[in-house]
């Protein structure tokens, strides 16, 4: 390969970089309640990316393909979470100890950190990246059939706690 | 439209996620229950977002798009031609020159077997091994097999150190 076209493939990477990796890094750190571990994850997610050689996908794919490397990676790091030892968890605590300090309200904040993992995934990608049933599906590695369930369900119990910090005023008849 | 399911959600979940609006859209929210509620969870999951961006400017510590691309030309990937080149040499090595190494060895040891016998026992310390591990192996039947059994026991502690030493290998990081 040309030492031009390496550049420009350089130049792609950098310019995709910059546009995904504070979003992604956003869903880990939320999912997750961990920043050191987003910080992690994203790194590792783009060099897996870059090792896949799939520059040549289209922007929305290559980013679809990007959430699904970091929802595996945060998946594995969970299972690994598990079995981890006593005398390791008061580091991992003060690791995810950051998300009770940022800007957030404090009501919405403990809404969705109270949610399970999954859920809290499952909100991310429909209502903060708004991709669709399949693309949610392929990213979690759910079936696209139970997406469709699962976020009426999420959608309908996340609006009525909404309802019940305020966030959503109460329909007068 | 029913009051729990409206064929233009999706539609406008992705819309309103990706920061879309219409005098349209907003007349349709205002009119459906389910869309309204739609609504709400995307305000509040931009909230979110919006305050997990902050934090990430704050506090997140990726790396550059630069060091990801030479961290990745560090590790070529497996079953590439690049790969291929590079472990070329070490793939021969251990097909070829290993096997034909080790038979040399094996042919020269024997041709030679008087010459390492006395080499060894000319280090310092090893007669008075010999002698201590012979002693120990000499039994009823005499002295006819004490000098062989007393290398296979110097060749069994040298397998077991340099086993012990390979386990304690530290981890790649």
């Amino acid at each position: 390969m040309s030492e031009t076209s390496d550049r420009t493939r350089d130049a792609a990477f950098e310019a995709f970089y910059v546009r995904t990796s504070s979003g992604i890094w956003a869903y880990l750190y939320r999912v997750s309640g961990d920043g050191a571990l987003a910080d992690d994850i994203v790194q590792e997610a783009f060099v897996r990316y870059l090792r896949s050689a799939r520059a040549d996908l289209p922007e929305g794919q290559r980013k679809a393909f990007i959430y699904k490397i970091a929802s595996h990676l945060l998946t594995d790091s969970f299972r690994k979470k598990k079995t981890v030892s006593l005398e390791d968890l008061p580091e991992r605590e003060k690791a995810a100890g950051p998300a009770a300090s940022d800007a957030l309200s404090p009501d919405l904040r403990i809404l969705f950190e109270t949610l399970p993992q999954r859920d809290r995934a499952l909100l991310w990608l429909a209502y903060a990246e708004g991709y669709d049933h399949a693309e949610i599906a392929e990213i979690l590695g759910l079936k696209k059939a139970s997406i469709k369930v699962l976020l009426f369900r999420l959608r309908r119990s996340f609006a009525v706690a909404l309802k019940n910090i305020g966030y959503i005023p109460e329909e007068t008849p | 439209m029913t009051e729990k399911t409206c064929s233009r959600e999706d539609r406008i979940r992705k819309a309103l996620a990706a920061g879309e609006s219409s005098p349209e859209m907003a007349a349709h929210i205002a009119a459906c229950p389910v869309c309204r509620e739609a609504a709400a969870v995307v305000s509040a999951l931009g909230q979110i977002r919006k305050a997990s961006l902050e934090r990430f400017a704050a506090a997140a510590r990726i790396p550059e798009a630069a060091d990801l691309l030479g961290k990745t030309r560090r590790r070529p990937v497996p079953g590439s031609v690049e790969a291929g080149e590079i472990l070329g040499p070490i793939r021969f090595y251990r097909r070829f020159l290993l096997p034909v190494g080790l038979i040399a060895g094996v042919i020269t040891a024997i041709l030679n077997l008087s010459s390492i016998k006395n080499l060894i026992l000319s280090m310092p310390g090893v007669p008075s091994l010999v002698d201590g591990v012979r002693s120990l192996s000499t039994g009823p039947g005499g002295d006819a097999f004490g000098l062989p059994i007393a290398f296979a026991v110097m060749g069994l502690l040298t397998l077991i150190i340099l086993a012990a030493a390979m386990r304690s290998k530290p981890e790649k990081p």
